[in-house]
């Protein structure tokens, strides 16, 4: 769920920008966890997959010496821009400053101590419904109404969505 | 075709001769995307006619409204199932979904679900045949399987540049797809033809994909590298959007060459994601795709894993949500391997034509309503008849096995005339002429009326061919000083035309030749 809650601000995040083409900030306004919850969603997955492929992309953003450290960050260390650029891009978010930067750094030092604890031979749980068996549905079609699913569309055109052109990427910035 | 031939015979004599470092080895994978033929999406119960109007198959969950929650259809997941079993893989009892994110317009929800940590099914093989073009032998090749997942459909977007926007129709989008990964174990773009033409014919005869490339309903996506002998693998390039078998060869066939190229010139082929020009035959860079992706997997927390049971005796399936694998294996169809291995045990025919017959709509149960009639040893004649004169009349009339207005009796009677030598098959075609165009007599009655019966006897044709040889003494001088084909074939030509009757041809050469060699020996 709360996952859910982050896709849907990335989502926002991006409507936004493409319409308005307005960049939005990390703000210090945002809570702690909020922060946090974003973080986790990069961090904590390839340590769940345990995908060496996955995981190795990311240590490749992160500088040397941390990748010595499975991804984690030792005090004093800090995220590369490689990363921080990174993350900008795919969750539209600017960072804009050095102390927004300094905070993320502190919000993904204090997640790392998620590391610390020994899950040796835990099986990842993914979902607590892990125990139940998956509903299938019967393969019979129902019948949808275009109108019922165009009627929230800011624009369409001849029944079509109308989007952007295409992914507008954030240009890298050097403010910090 | 000739293009591609060209192409060929470049690239082997690269090969053959090689340049200062030597032959170079091609590596090709393919990832195969098959939309599962169901009558609703893989979550949501919205339907998934083809060509359907914009924007009008697009439930709630397809077009990502918050609140909605993906429920699994039954038949993506037996139809995964049966496939796996048909390509000998090991099904996964429990599977699991997760996410894949991407960013575009027509992904609405900003993630595809699809099964990356544990996928239905793994490790499976397809073997088939390879029928190069040209004089090159045939040979069968296999490919192992990586593994088969089950996935969504993205939907499509068109590209208004005039006024810089993306028009989003939603019908395709959570459609059910099977995603086949296979091991990088092809060479060239004719084996990756074959791969896919036995992939479609296995899936089509499940009933779980119609295959029609033109539609999408299947797409292939093809990564290719190439490196010296002894050498690691080469960096490879992926080609998408192939949307024909044509186009498949084509791509992966230019690509080995300018990769080759790029590596013999000192440069260094770079990872990325190129698209096929079937207008230019040539492969272009995607302009979209030049940065590395970050899909930021994740667990689809709104699917728990997926169970399945592996026990003929277990009834539990009929009662809850759980497929029961030993069933589907059960109630599997007859596989295109199985029908041609039976072709070829029953009938001796060849592994190449019993592949030809498989592959062609409607003729395997065509050939063998014919064979119910005539004795088994006619079946390489049949097979032969019904490949090449039979399907000359479908053709012309733009048929095809499936509604041949011939009946297997009917024709089983010609071949038999056939076999037993009473007509000839240039005959044969001219009876079958008449039976196409609707005439109602038996195939024996029409020889018969039209006096069209094979003349065997050895009286008249001994007569006929000494006639002959007596009345052109200069032909057969100038065959005996030069042997050349042309004044037997006069010969030949001047017997059967002195015979008003059909007559046996090749008891017509073998006369005038032993005629001919009998005068020498005097």
């Amino acid at each position: 769920m709360q996952k859910r809650y982050f896709s849907s601000v990335i989502k926002n995040f991006n409507v936004r920008t493409h319409v308005g083409k307005q960049k939005h900030y990390l703000s210090t306004s945002w809570t702690l966890d909020t922060r946090l919850e974003s973080l986790s969603s990069c961090r904590w997955i390839p340590r769940l997959t345990n995908l060496d492929s996955f995981r190795n992309f990311h240590s490749s953003l992160l500088n040397n010496s941390s990748q010595d450290n499975g991804g984690k960050l030792s005090s004093g260390e800090k995220l590369s821009s490689d990363l921080v650029h990174h993350l900008e891009r795919t969750s539209l978010v600017d960072f804009d400053s050095a102390e927004a930067v300094t905070r993320l750094t502190e919000a993904v030092r204090f997640a790392d101590q998620l590391f610390e604890v020994n899950t040796e031979g835990v099986e990842p749980l993914v979902t607590v419904l892990e125990n139940e068996s998956l509903y299938l549905r019967e393969d019979i079609a129902e019948q949808t109404n275009r109108k019922d699913i165009l009627k929230n569309a800011s624009v369409t055109e001849e029944d079509y969505f109308v989007a952007p052109p295409g992914n507008i990427p954030l240009e890298p910035t050097s403010k910090f | 075709m000739s293009w591609f031939r060209k192409s060929t015979l470049v690239l082997m004599r690269r090969y053959s001769t090689g340049a200062k470092r030597g032959p170079w080895e091609s590596v090709v994978g393919l990832e195969v995307h098959a939309q599962i033929q169901t009558n609703s999406k893989l979550f949501s119960p919205s339907s998934v006619k083809f060509g359907s109007p914009v924007n009008t198959q697009v439930s709630l969950f397809d077009a990502s409204v918050p609140g909605t929650l993906p429920v699994l259809n039954r038949r993506c997941v037996e139809a995964a199932i049966s496939t796996a079993l048909a390509l000998s893989c090991k099904v996964n009892m429990l599977s699991t979904f997760d996410r894949k994110h991407y960013f575009y317009a027509d992904l609405p929800s900003g993630f595809q679900i699809t099964q990356q940590r544990k996928p239905i099914a793994e490790y499976g093989e397809l073997k088939f045949l390879v029928m190069p073009p040209g004089k090159a032998a045939s040979y069968i090749k296999t490919c192992r399987i990586r593994q088969i997942q089950l996935e969504q459909d993205s939907g499509k977007s068109l590209h208004d540049e005039e006024c810089d926007r993306s028009l989003i129709d939603l019908n395709r989008a959570g459609i059910a797809l099977m995603e086949l990964v296979f091991q990088p174990d092809l060479a060239s773009g004719e084996e990756a033809a074959a791969l896919v033409k036995e992939l479609s014919l296995i899936m089509q005869t499940l009933g779980v994909c119609n295959c029609k490339m033109e539609e999408g309903a299947l797409r292939v996506d093809a990564n290719i590298s190439v490196n010296q002998p002894g050498e690691g693998l080469g960096t490879r390039t992926e080609v998408k959007n192939l949307n024909s078998v044509r186009s498949l060869v084509h791509a992966i066939e230019y690509e080995i060459k300018r990769q080759i190229k790029v590596k013999e010139d000192g440069g260094i082929v770079i990872n990325e994601t190129r698209s096929y020009d079937s207008d230019l035959k040539t492969t272009l860079p995607m302009r979209d795709k030049e940065v590395q992706q970050d899909y930021r997997f994740m667990p689809e927390p709104n699917l728990p894993p997926l169970e399945l049971l592996d026990d003929p005796t277990d009834t539990r399936d009929s009662i809850t949500d759980l497929v029961n694998v030993a069933k589907i294996k059960e109630n599997i169809v007859e596989l295109p391997e199985t029908t041609r291995q039976n072709l070829i045990n029953d009938f001796n025919l060849r592994i190449e034509t019993a592949y030809i017959i498989v592959a062609t709509p409607g003729l395997v149960s065509f050939f063998l309503a014919v064979m119910k009639h005539i004795p088994n040893n006619c079946g390489v004649r049949a097979a032969n008849v019904m490949l090449t004169e039979v399907m000359e009349q479908l053709n012309e009339r733009n048929l095809t096995y499936e509604n041949c207005p011939l009946k297997p009796e009917v024709l089983a009677e010609v071949i038999e005339l056939i076999h037993k030598l009473q007509i000839h098959v240039s005959t044969a075609k001219d009876v079958l002429t008449l039976l196409f165009n609707g005439d109602s007599r038996t195939p024996t009655k029409i020889v018969q009326d039209e006096n069209w019966i094979t003349v065997t006897s050895d009286d008249v044709i001994l007569e006929a061919c000494e006639r002959i040889l007596k009345e052109n003494p200069k032909l057969v001088e100038n065959y005996r000083l030069k042997r050349k084909s042309k004044y037997m074939n006069k010969l030949i030509a001047l017997v059967k035309q002195s015979v008003e009757k059909k007559i046996d041809m090749k008891k017509v050469t073998e006369t005038l030749e032993t005629m001919i060699k009998q005068e020498d020996g005097n």
